[in-house]
């Protein structure tokens, strides 16, 4: 028994001592196959998991490795019966392998014929093979690829894809380096995308995710499909990707709403792809229509259905998934990791923030007290609708004002959910202006500008802005009110305060709540992302906020 | 039955019969033997003859084989062979010449055993040992020519044909194909191929019999199957239509060593060096979830007691239930079950509907150290008459067998897991069996017959022993070593010794835990007992293992609460135990579920009294003749009894108030009495039987009265004029008349006579009277008037003065 940092769960989650002296090593040792699951200040919690074990396989790590790295830094004995299983879980990985026959194309090729009988004997998967060509080898539909790698996955009979990538059209892209140049993780983000070929990167908000999509880019030379949410944060992509490649004006198009391009690089958005006309998804074909050689998923934690089904089909293009939280409230991750490609880097925020390269972040939660009169409106409404009254109790404008007062050095951005909610801050503020759904793109983009120039100090804002959208100089985020319980908006909604600020200053973070009802439970629920990434939120009571410092 | 001792040469020595062997052991080999084989000295034998007849008995014979090791066994069967009057040499023959001395040894243990008696050069296998072994002794079918001589003739006429003989009839021509093959036996051998070959080792190795379709029939057109080709050459022998057998003189010929592949050392067990404190932790880890998990069981059955099925036990839908409260699987749970069961943890209730809860002995249990709980539970287990790993299984009638029941009783359980534990013991300390196939393979050569119906067993309990920590990587650890030896000595001391040596394996507990500004808190190792429960009360445990992770919610906050702690209490030994400052955030949320607790108030009370005008209600509550009722006033108009409500009434009538009963819905009633009634009768619980070993005590007892009866029997075959024997219960005419004539004559009787338990034995008496169906009279040596019921008396004998 040493007196390692590492406690080993019987739930297969393991519990790190950040403070321990060999808490960095341990660390750097169970990195490959486990996964972080929560960083809060003094324990972080990893998890075992088969994917995670596989991805560690398929990476070059052996179960002796794993297994050696969990006995060398426990604390107490490992279960017997844990080690027992890393070992038989990892040697699932690779009996059947995924490969280019000269003749024959695609083939499920098996090291281990029990394997293959047993699968050929799956309901689900028996479609998907064609001939047996050998006893040990079966013909792959090139289209099934991914659904099959999908179905053996559940099945527990993971393949080892060695059918490559195709190259795609190839087109000259360089990162222009003249005045920057790629950060450390962007680096090693970067790296560790292009050695496993297919994969997500989860990055922090701020962290300067564009930038290693423009990276990989560089890496593939070949042209690009981009997806991002929406056309602002498109048109955000092609302002980067101008300044920081070798990519010009006429190289990029945009595929959206309003624009049909096709360029060597396109920048295409999920709604425009998604968009159907007589009951036919009319844009999917924008992914046949060249010769895709890197397909880059941007928050990719909001891909939706379709978008998964057609992504089956394009597994023999490199992918690159870019989120800050894949946490999906419907639970897909598995499909994410999938379809796009298992995570190959994920840094904890707070280790970001250390490094200076986001802003650090106070977060608070403003408690209210509501009037008796709308307490007994909340009590007696429908369950429904108990959340919208909650949230948009009127009590809370004077406490917003207060917050925008009192930094009246700060660009300050309010987001909110409610759009009656919106315009009545937006005139208790002042007739500040708003930006939501119904917004003109033009109008949004001026009005993002007038933000960024300082034009205008405060902004209303509604979900659109929940992603994407970049505006460096905001320092202060109010939040009142939310999508229920959802995690990801809220460190999305962090995240729009997080770009490093020019004279280091801090972000500050507020989410105002009213206090005993459902609005206080959400709000607990969706800092939960937060707080285990190491956010401590500060309470604070509206009455002492009012008070004159 | 002859109740008279063989005659013996006691000249010469040579012992005659097994009873005579039997007269020649001295008395310490009789009580060994005994405690080998229990069930001669149950009930104790009368004498040495009724003890011979025991011991070659069938059922009892079965028993002792089932006890052999291989070796032993097959030494045994090589006796039963070669048959009575053998010698030791011709055992030893059958073994090759590094095996000898240790056939020397297995025969003094078939003597000990009592399964072959008689010197070295006459040995004798007991009674019935050759038909309990079976048909094929020694792996070995039939001779040659007892096989050909069941053929029937048309089927060998072909044979002979190719042997070159005269068609002839049975039984000449069944001896001539025996002879004749015999004769070529060696050139018949050679001539076989490969894959003949294999078949002729595998039945040679034995059991001697291999399944061959149509056997008997002929072998077709098309070329002959390997098996059918011995059949055509007489080298395999059909015995019916669907089997064939290898005659035993073949397989001899095609032994290395005559008894067969059979070595005085059971199989090596491959160890790897692990180290005993990696072992121990590895035990150590199960223990202390095995611990956890048997609290956690319990204590999820005390809030919702699952109701005993009318069969007995626990039904199928109760026990997932179970294990999904406590996040194991089934069979784990069911283990758990039992466990506690035996370890008098849990039992039913005795109400009408009994259901399981946990008992009082659980309270103390819980307030033990960890290492006292886990060997309570360990020994529990190595006691236990019952297979766990039956639970959930079907039973011959297709019935889910279901945990706590008696279905799952078996009384050969505990010797086959001590068996099993001693063979994981005998791999050295620090060491663990790199394949439990080995630890198996050693048991089956431990006790071969049995082996088929244990390995299964053998192997659930494998995994039952890692679960609960016996063992650790699959090691036995050290404390259970221990154990082991309480088990078997029946020491407290070594169970103590288990108990500290377990402690001293376990990592130290910790008193204190990580707060995080998630609302987490982590205790980096086990948890001392008293902070379990507190941090228990005011948080959800999310995981377990080598640490504990709680969850503090609102909830589990306010469930704090509710068990009688205050916001500040909380406060205080969040602050007290945590390592890390606490977060505002949970601050706030104990201030925030503080304040709202207990804001709405319920109290008990029997009945209510309301009225409209208070000024009535002052004067009840006035009243001080209705100061028994205990009334409350809660409310200006209402005020709350402790009574019931018909008290009230009489009490509020008699002091002069004219109360009315009403119903909840304001309606008045009138109150009628209710009938009494009983409780129903309680439903038995199931009776548990277990067998415990003879005391020695009573061992030299049935030994001493054995050799008592022989001298008693050796005098009256020197003196008896007449001996009579009757079955029990019926008194003969011959039996009262011999009483009567004693009597007259004043003579000294002995009595076979059957005590109340059903013991039989032999009195001595001077009878005095015989009425009333009783025999009256007193020992030669003592005095004292005796009585003894005519229908017990088995045997009358006078003695000669």
């Amino acid at each position: 028994m040493t007196d390692g940092p590492l406690i080993v769960q019987s739930d297969k989650t393991l519990l790190l001592e950040v403070d321990h002296p060999q808490a960095a090593e341990a660390r750097a040792a169970i990195a490959p196959f486990a996964e972080l699951e929560r960083s809060p200040e003094h324990v972080h919690t990893y998890r075992l998991t088969p994917l995670g074990l596989w991805n560690a396989r398929a990476a070059g790590h052996d179960a002796e490795q794993v297994v050696d790295a969990l006995v060398r830094f426990s604390r107490y004995s490992v279960p017997h019966a844990l080690l027992v299983d890393v070992a038989d879980t990892m040697d699932r990985y690779g009996r059947l392998q995924l490969a280019k026959h000269p003749v024959h194309g695609l083939v499920l090729i098996s090291l281990d014929r029990a394997v293959l009988e047993e699968i050929l004997r799956q309901k689900k998967i028996a479609p998907m093979l064609g001939e047996r060509i050998d006893p040990d080898t079966v013909l792959v539909h090139p289209s099934e690829r991914g659904r099959l790698k999908q179905a053996l996955l559940k099945v527990g009979w993971p393949a080892e894809d060695l059918a490559g990538y195709v190259d795609g059209e190839a087109h000259p892209i360089e990162l222009a380096t003249d005045n920057w140049h790629l950060r450390n993780y962007q680096q090693q983000a970067v790296d560790s995308f292009w050695a496993g070929g297919s994969g997500v990167v989860v990055l922090p908000c701020g962290a300067g995710k564009t930038l290693v999509g423009a990276a990989a880019m560089a890496q593939a030379k070949a042209t690009t499909l981009i997806l991002v949410t929406n056309t602002v944060s498109g048109r955000q992509w092609k302002r980067e990707l101008l300044a920081r490649t070798s990519l010009t004006e006429d190289e990029i198009g945009e595929y959206s709403g309003e624009k049909k391009e096709i360029r060597p690089v396109t920048i295409a958005t999920y709604q425009v792809m998604t968009t159907r006309r007589k009951g036919e998804y009319r844009h999917l074909e924008l992914f046949d229509s060249r010769d895709w050689g890197l397909i880059v998923y941007d928050e990719v934690h909001l891909l939706p259905a379709p978008i998964f089904r057609l992504t089956a089909d394009l597994q023999s293009r490199r992918r690159l998934g870019l989120t800050a939280t894949l946490v999906r409230e419907d639970g897909r991750e598995g499909d994410v990791f999938s379809l796009i490609g298992p995570k190959r880097y994920d840094a904890p925020w707070k280790d970001i923030e250390n490094q200076g390269w986001i802003a650090p972040a106070d977060c608070s939660e403003v408690r209210v007290t509501l009037t008796d009169a709308e307490r007994m409106t909340y009590a007696t409404a429908e369950p429904e609708a108990k959340y919208k009254i909650a949230a948009t109790a009127r009590t809370k404008l004077p406490v917003i004002e207060a917050i925008v007062d009192k930094h009246p050095d700060d660009q300050v951005l309010v987001i909110g959910a409610y759009l009656d909610q919106l315009e009545e801050i937006a005139e208790h503020l002042g007739d500040v202006p708003i930006i939501q759904g119904s917004t003109p793109n033009k109008e949004r983009e001026r009005l993002y500008d007038a933000f960024r120039s300082g034009e205008t100090r405060v902004l209303v804002v509604s979900k659109v802005a929940n992603f994407s959208i970049d505006l460096p100089e905001a320092a202060v985020a109010i939040q009142i009110s939310g999508t229920f319980g959802s995690r990801q908006e809220e460190a999305q909604r962090l995240g729009r305060v997080l770009r490093p600020k020019h004279d280091g200053r801090q972000a500050h973070f507020y989410t105002v709540v009213s206090r005993d009802t459902l609005d206080a439970e959400y709000a607990a629920h969706r800092q939960r992302f937060l707080a285990e990434q190491g956010y401590a939120y500060t309470i604070v009571d509206a009455d002492d906020l009012r008070r004159p410092l | 039955m002859n109740a008279r001792p063989d005659v013996s040469d006691r000249a010469t020595g040579v012992p005659h019969s097994l009873t005579d062997w039997l007269r020649r052991s001295s008395d310490p080999e009789l009580i060994a033997l005994f405690r080998r084989r229990p069930d001669l000295a149950l009930p104790a034998p009368v004498d040495l003859a009724t003890l011979a007849s025991r011991a070659s008995v069938r059922s009892s014979i079965a028993r002792a084989l089932d006890s052999l090791d291989a070796f032993t066994l097959r030494v045994a069967e090589v006796v039963a062979i070669l048959g009575a009057g053998t010698s030791s040499t011709a055992v030893q023959a059958w073994f090759n010449e590094a095996h000898r001395p240790t056939v020397s040894v297995a025969l003094a243990r078939l003597r000990d055993w009592l399964l072959v008696w008689g010197e070295d050069d006459d040995l004798h296998p007991v009674g019935t040992v050759r038909e309990v072994i079976g048909p094929y002794p020694a792996g070995l079918g039939r001779s040659a020519e007892d096989l050909f001589g069941a053929v029937n003739d048309i089927a060998l006429i072909a044979l002979l044909r190719r042997l070159g003989l005269p068609p002839t009839t049975q039984p000449t021509s069944g001896n001539a194909a025996a002879a004749e093959v015999l004769r070529r036996l060696d050139d018949l051998i050679a001539g076989s191929d490969e894959s003949e070959r294999t078949i002729l080792d595998r039945l040679a190795a034995g059991p001697p019999i291999g399944a061959l379709r149509n056997a008997t029939g002929s072998g077709g057109t098309g070329p002959l199957s390997p098996a059918r080709s011995l059949v055509e050459r007489g080298l395999l022998i059909p015995i019916d239509r669907d089997t064939v057998e290898l005659p035993r003189e073949v397989a001899l010929r095609l032994r290395t060593q005559p008894a067969g592949d059979v070595g005085p050392q059971p199989g090596e067990i491959v160890a790897s060096e692990r180290g005993t404190a990696v072992i121990d932790g590895g035990g150590a880890t199960e223990v202390l979830e095995i611990v956890r998990l048997t609290e956690m069981l319990l204590n999820a059955i005390a809030q919702d007691p699952p109701v005993q099925l009318r069969a007995g036990g626990l039904g199928v839908r109760d026990l997932r239930r179970l294990s999904r409260t406590i996040d194991v699987s089934e069979q784990v749970t069911a283990l758990l079950l039992e466990v506690a069961f035996e370890a008098g943890l849990l039992s039913s209730s005795t109400h009408v509907d009994p259901s399981y809860l946990p008992t009082t002995e659980f309270d103390t249990w819980q307030r033990r150290s960890t290492s006292q709980r886990w060997v309570q539970l360990a020994t529990a287990w190595l006691a236990m008459t019952r297979l766990p790993s039956l639970i959930g299984e079907r039973d011959e009638r297709d019935k889910t067998i279901a945990a706590l029941s008696a279905d799952v009783e078996r009384h050969s359980a505990p010797t086959l897991r001590l068996q099993l534990l001693r063979t994981l013991a005998e791999v050295p300390p620090g060491q663990a069996p790199s394949a439990p196939d080995d630890v198996l393979a050693r048991l089956a050569w431990q006790a071969p017959r049995r082996a088929s119906a244990n390995r299964a067993l053998a192997g659930s309990m494998l995994a039952e022993a890692a679960t609960l920590g016996v063992t650790g990587y699959g090691a036995i650890t050290g404390y259970s070593r221990a154990l082991l030896d309480a088990a078997e000595t029946g020491a407290e001391q070594a169970e103590s010794n288990a108990a500290d040596s377990l402690a001293a394996a376990l990592p130290e507990a910790v008193d204190e835990f990580l707060l995080q500004p998630d609302l987490t808190a982590v205790v980096p190792g086990p948890p001392t007992p008293d902070l379990q429960r507190e941090l228990g009360l005011a948080a959800e445990l999310e995981s377990t293992g080598g640490a504990s992770v709680y969850r503090i919610s609102p909830i589990s906050l306010r469930r704090a609460l509710d068990a009688g702690r205050s916001g500040t209490d909380l406060a205080q030994f969040f602050a007290a135990r945590s390592r890390t400052p606490i977060p505002q955030a949970l601050q706030y949320l104990i201030n925030d579920v503080a304040t709202q607790h207990g804001r709405l108030r319920t109290g008990a009370a029997t009945s209510y009294l309301r009225c409209d005008d208070e000024g009535l209600l002052d004067r009840v509550m006035a009243e001080p003749a209705l100061n028994s009722l205990d009334l409350q006033r809660i409310a200006p108009t209402v005020l709350i009894s402790s009574s019931g409500i018909s008290v009230v009434l009489e009490r509020l009538r008699s002091a002069g108030f004219a109360p009315a009963a009403e119903s909840s819905d304001g309606a008045l009633v009138s109150l009628a009495a209710d009938a009494p009634r009983v409780p129903a009768r309680q439903h038995s619980r199931l009776a548990r039987v277990r067998s415990a070993a003879i005391p020695d005590a009573q061992l030299s007892e049935v030994v001493t009265r054995l050799r008592a009866s022989e001298r008693l029997a050796a005098a009256m075959t020197q003196s008896t004029n007449r001996v009579t024997q009757q079955v029990p219960g019926v008194t003969s005419a011959s039996i009262l008349e011999l009483l009567r004539s004693a009597i007259r004559g004043e003579r000294t009787i002995a009595l076979g006579y059957v005590d109340d338990t059903g013991t039989p034995s032999q009195r001595v008496l001077q009878p005095i009277s015989l009425g009333g169906g009783m025999v009256r009279g007193h020992d030669p040596e003592d005095p004292r008037l005796r009585s003894y019921p005519l229908q017990r008396i088995t045997t009358v004998s006078v003695l000669e003065d």
